[in-house]
């Protein structure tokens, strides 16, 4: 009776009403561009301490005292981030290697919550919020580091 | 012109037109997926945000342009797993609706919900607008490229026949 185009817009249409899209996933999305940051050298998630493994690397990743290890590896530097704490008392304290002091903002879904870095590469972010974060170490040299998005 | 690899290539100069129409292309294939998982609204909505944030983190270093959409459907695929992941440890034991992922039940319509769980999600992913390319398609249903045609006409002709039988019980659709 209607050819497989039709038939499939009639399911579209139908799944769109019926589950559609959120306006703010949309928006979100949109809003991600602004968080681009193409200078930056990336640091990727190359372990985590909640799920084990994720891609076949740096395998057992210790866990103390429940908190949640993330370990960042771009080139020639890693960041060491232990998370603790829960809802937006989330705390996160970690380590730039090599040791560099910088000035450290980790960006959430509200905005971005700012800390330094010492001589040994040390920080720690109080009150972060849960949802999607990333990292950015501005160094004295200018150059900069981002870590990739991983949600709290 | 407007093909997804042409829109990052526009993106990378902070063309937030190509963005937007980037986003449009995929946000409900990506919506989809994190149904398929049976996530709710916000895990759903934080995978998608993660998922585009991690495209923007590496626009400039993506090596096919071209294939952005299977890549949005992996990246997205790795997040609901974690997800899952994640809300099983935090709450141990049976979680309610997550012990099966996939089925999500659309019993609002009839129709689509008397099909098979791999139909409706087949014809959901294939229902998008604009259409997906067969490649895009297989990355959201995780199942071989070569198989997607020959399910697509498999639960077409499932759906029609669903179709008439309601349609010579008088129903509309």
């Amino acid at each position: 009776m209607t050819d497989d185009e039709t038939l499939l817009e009639r399911v579209g249409a139908a799944f769109d009403a019926l589950d559609p899209v959120p306006a703010q996933v949309r928006d979100a999305a949109l809003a991600a561009l602004a968080s681009r940051r193409p200078g930056a050298a990336l640091a990727e998630l190359s372990a985590d301490s909640a799920e084990g493994v994720p891609d076949g690397t740096a395998a057992g990743v210790r866990r103390e005292h429940g908190a949640r290890l993330l370990i960042f590896t771009g080139p020639g530097v890693t960041v060491e981030v232990e998370v603790t704490g829960a809802g937006a008392g989330r705390e996160l304290a970690g380590r730039l290697d090599p040791p560099a002091p910088a000035a450290v903002s980790v960006r959430h879904r509200h905005g971005e919550v700012a800390a330094r870095a010492d001589r040994a590469g040390h920080f720690v972010v109080p009150a972060v919020p849960a949802g999607p974060i990333s990292l950015v170490f501005e160094l004295t040299d200018a150059s900069s580091i981002v870590t990739s998005w991983v949600r709290l | 012109m407007n093909g997804p690899g042409e829109l990052v290539l526009r993106a990378r100069r902070d063309d937030a037109g190509a963005w937007a129409a980037l986003v449009d292309r995929y946000t409900g294939m990506l919506w989809s997926i994190a149904r398929s998982y049976d996530l709710d609204a916000a895990d759903g909505g934080d995978v998608i945000q993660t998922t585009w944030l991690r495209l923007v983190e590496r626009l400039h270093l993506l090596r096919r342009p071209d294939s952005v959409g299977a890549w949005l459907a992996a990246t997205a695929h790795r997040e609901c797993r974690r997800t899952l992941h994640h809300r099983r440890r935090e709450r141990p034991g049976p979680i309610e609706g997550a012990a099966a992922p996939a089925p999500v039940d659309y019993s609002v319509d009839k129709l689509l919900a008397a099909l098979p769980e791999r139909c409706r999600a087949i014809l959901r992913v294939l229902a998008q607008a604009p259409p997906l390319t067969y490649a895009e398609a297989a990355a959201a249903l995780g199942i071989p490229v070569g198989t997607v045609g020959p399910t697509r006409r498999r639960c077409l002709t499932r759906l029609r026949e669903r179709l008439g039988e309601h349609l010579s019980a008088g129903g509309h659709w």
